[in-house]
C-alpha cells in the first residue's frame, strides 16, 4: 500500500492529515502489517490533552499490546467509534476508515518535525 | 543476533513461505505465515500443519525403563498398553511441577518422552539422576523433528498420505510406519483442542515429509500455521502452557491435574507432598475465565474480587472463535468457583469477567 502524499508521518509509524485546525491521526500500513490482526483499540478519551510523541492510545493484536504515540501536541476532539466494533479496519484501511482520533492542533510548528511520504518511504525501506 | 539461536530443519522452508520468525525460548520459530486469526480459523475448520520440532524428545530404554518412568512421573504407565501415550506431570519432591510431558510407551523396556522445549535439558538431567545401570537415557531432540497435523480434516489427510492404519488410530495411540523409505512414528495427539496427529521423523527427512503433507493436504485446506495460532488454539481448549500457567511452584492439584496423580502405584517423586496436599487442600487454583466485554487479558494482569487482589493472569489472549478476551489465571482457591464474577485489571482499568469451565470451545471430536 502506498503512503499517501498528503499525509505527514512520524518515526513511530503514525500519520496525520491536516484539516484546518484539526489533525486526523492513524497508524501507517507498515505499522498495521507489523502488528498483524488488530483485535482491540483502546480509544483515547475525548478532551484528553497529549504532547507530541506521547502516548495517545493502545492497540492490541492477538499477540501483543502496542502504544500509539501522538504525532503532534493537541486535544482529542473526536475518536473513531467504529473501531470499537471493527478494530480490523485499522488493518484493512489504515489510511482511511481505520483512522483513530482527531486532535485540535496546538502548534503547527510540530508538523515540521514530521516526515513527508517520500521521507517516510525511505525511513521504512531502511528498516527492512 | 541469530548465531546462538537454534533452528528447526524447516527454518528455511518457513522463511520461504514468508513466515514471521520470532525467538521462542532460543528457537527461531514461525509465529505466523499469514495471520494468527486466519491460521487459527483454518485449524478449526480444515486443518493446519505445525512445525513443533522445538519440543524435546528423550528416550528411556532398558530393563529398568518402566521402573524409572514410574518413579519420575505422577501418572501410571502400567495403565497403558504398548503403543499408547500418556499425559503426565513430572514433579519435584515438594510436588511442584518440573514439566508436563507425554510418555509414549513402545515396550515396557522402551519409552519416548516428549517434553517442553524450555525443560529439555533440565528434564534429561533430572531423570538421569534416578537411573540405574539397567537403564539408558538419551536426549534425541537434535535428531528428531516433530510435525503436527491438527483440525477436523486431519484424519482424511493422514488417510490420503499414510493410509488407514494411521488414520484409524484411536486417541493417544501411535504406530510406526515406513513411507517412501522414511521411518515415521505417528500418534493421534495434539495441543489444539482439535482432532489431530503428530508425526515424528528424523530431522534429515523432515522437509520431505512437510512438503508431502502440504502438497497432498492442499485440496482439503491444509496450510501451515505458526506458534501464534498454536497458542490461541490451546488457550481456547483450556490447555496449560508450562512456564506460563504452570511451573515449579504449581502442584498438579492446583493446576487441575489431580487426575494425573496416581497414588496406587509404587513410590514416586513428590508422592508424600502430594498426599498431604490431597488431604490438607491447596491454597491456589488455576482457573479459566472469559471477559464480558472488550479488553484483552495478558500475563501478569491482576485478578480482583470486590477490589481485592485474588491472583493473576497466567495466559491471556483474544479468542478468535469467541471474539472476546479469554485467559487462564491462578487465584486463591476460595474464589475459584466456576460462574463466579471476577475482574481483570488491564492498564489500570477494571474489566469484568466470569470464571468458566474448560474447554472454552466444545467440539464433537476433541483431543
Amino acid at each position: 500500500m502506498e503512503n499517501p502524499i498528503d499525509l505527514k508521518y512520524s518515526k513511530d509509524h503514525e500519520w496525520i492529515k491536516i484539516e484546518e485546525d484539526v489533525a486526523i491521526v492513524g497508524i501507517t500500513d507498515y505499522a498495521q502489517d507489523k502488528l498483524t490482526d488488530i483485535v482491540f483499540v483502546e480509544l483515547p478519551q475525548i478532551g484528553k490533552y497529549v504532547e507530541q510523541y506521547e502516548n495517545l492510545c493502545v492497540v492490541e493484536s492477538v499477540k501483543s499490546v502496542s502504544d500509539i504515540f501522538s504525532p503532534i501536541s493537541g486535544k482529542v476532539v473526536e475518536v473513531n467509534k467504529v473501531l470499537e466494533e471493527s478494530p480490523e479496519l485499522v488493518n484493512k484501511e489504515p489510511f482511511g476508515g481505520g483512522w483513530i482520533a482527531k486532535l485540535q492542533i496546538r502548534d503547527k510548528a510540530d508538523l515540521e518535525k514530521l516526515m513527508t511520504s517520500e521521507e517516510y518511504n525511505e525511513f521504512i525501506t531502511g528498516k527492512e | 543476533m541469530t548465531e546462538n539461536k537454534k533452528k528447526t530443519p524447516l527454518y528455511n522452508a518457513h522463511v520461504n513461505l514468508g513466515a514471521r520468525i520470532n525467538d521462542y525460548h532460543d528457537f527461531l520459530m514461525p509465529i505466523l505465515y499469514d495471520s494468527i486469526i486466519s491460521e487459527h480459523q483454518n485449524t478449526r475448520c480444515n486443518a493446519s500443519l505445525f512445525d513443533i520440532s522445538h519440543m524435546g524428545e528423550i528416550v528411556v530404554e532398558g530393563e529398568g525403563a518402566t521402573e524409572l518412568i514410574q518413579q519420575v512421573i505422577t501418572n501410571d504407565v502400567s495403565c497403558i498398553r504398548n503403543y499408547q501415550a500418556l499425559y503426565t506431570p513430572i514433579c519435584n519432591v515438594d510436588g511442584g511441577i518440573l514439566d508436563d510431558i507425554i510418555v509414549f510407551k513402545f515396550l515396557p523396556e522402551k519409552y519416548l518422552l516428549v517434553v517442553n522445549c524450555i525443560n529439555t535439558d533440565r528434564d534429561y538431567d533430572w531423570i538421569k539422576k534416578f537411573k540405574t545401570n539397567a537403564t539408558s537415557i538419551c536426549n534425541i531432540s537434535e535428531q528428531i523433528a516433530l510435525l503436527a497435523v491438527q483440525g477436523p480434516k486431519s484424519e482424511e489427510i493422514i488417510r490420503d498420505v499414510y493410509g488407514d492404519e494411521c488414520a484409524t488410530l484411536p486417541r493417544f495411540q501411535f504406530t510406526e510406519i515406513t513411507h517412501n523409505s522414511i521411518d515415521l512414528t505417528i500418534s493421534r495427539t495434539g495441543y489444539t483442542g482439535e482432532d489431530g496427529f503428530e508425526i515424528f521423523v528424523n530431522q534429515v527427512n523432515c522437509e520431505k515429509v512437510w512438503n508431502t503433507l502440504l502438497e497432498k493436504g492442499k485440496h482439503l485446506g491444509l496450510k501451515p500455521a505458526g506458534l501464534g495460532a498454536r497458542n490461541t488454539l490451546r488457550l481456547e481448549a483450556g490447555l496449560s502452557l508450562y512456564g506460563n500457567d504452570i511451573n515449579e511452584s504449581t502442584s498438579p492439584f492446583e493446576a487441575n491435574m489431580g487426575w494425573a496423580v496416581k497414588f496406587n502405584k509404587p513410590d514416586f517423586i513428590g508422592k508424600d507432598s502430594l498426599s498431604l496436599q490431597r488431604t490438607g487442600g491447596i491454597q491456589k487454583k488455576l482457573i479459566a475465565f472469559k471477559m464480558h466485554d472488550k479488553g484483552i487479558p495478558r500475563t501478569n494482569n491482576e485478578i480482583t474480587h470486590d477490589n481485592k487482589v485474588i491472583g493473576k493472569v497466567t495466559s491471556g489472549t483474544f479468542s478468535p472463535t469467541l471474539k472476546i478476551g479469554i485467559g487462564l489465571g491462578s487465584v486463591l482457591k476460595f474464589f475459584a468457583e466456576p460462574n463466579s464474577h471476577i475482574n481483570i485489571n488491564i492498564r489500570g482499568k477494571s474489566y469484568a469477567a466470569t470464571i468458566v469451565h474448560t474447554p472454552f470451545i466444545k467440539k464433537d471430536k476433541q483431543i
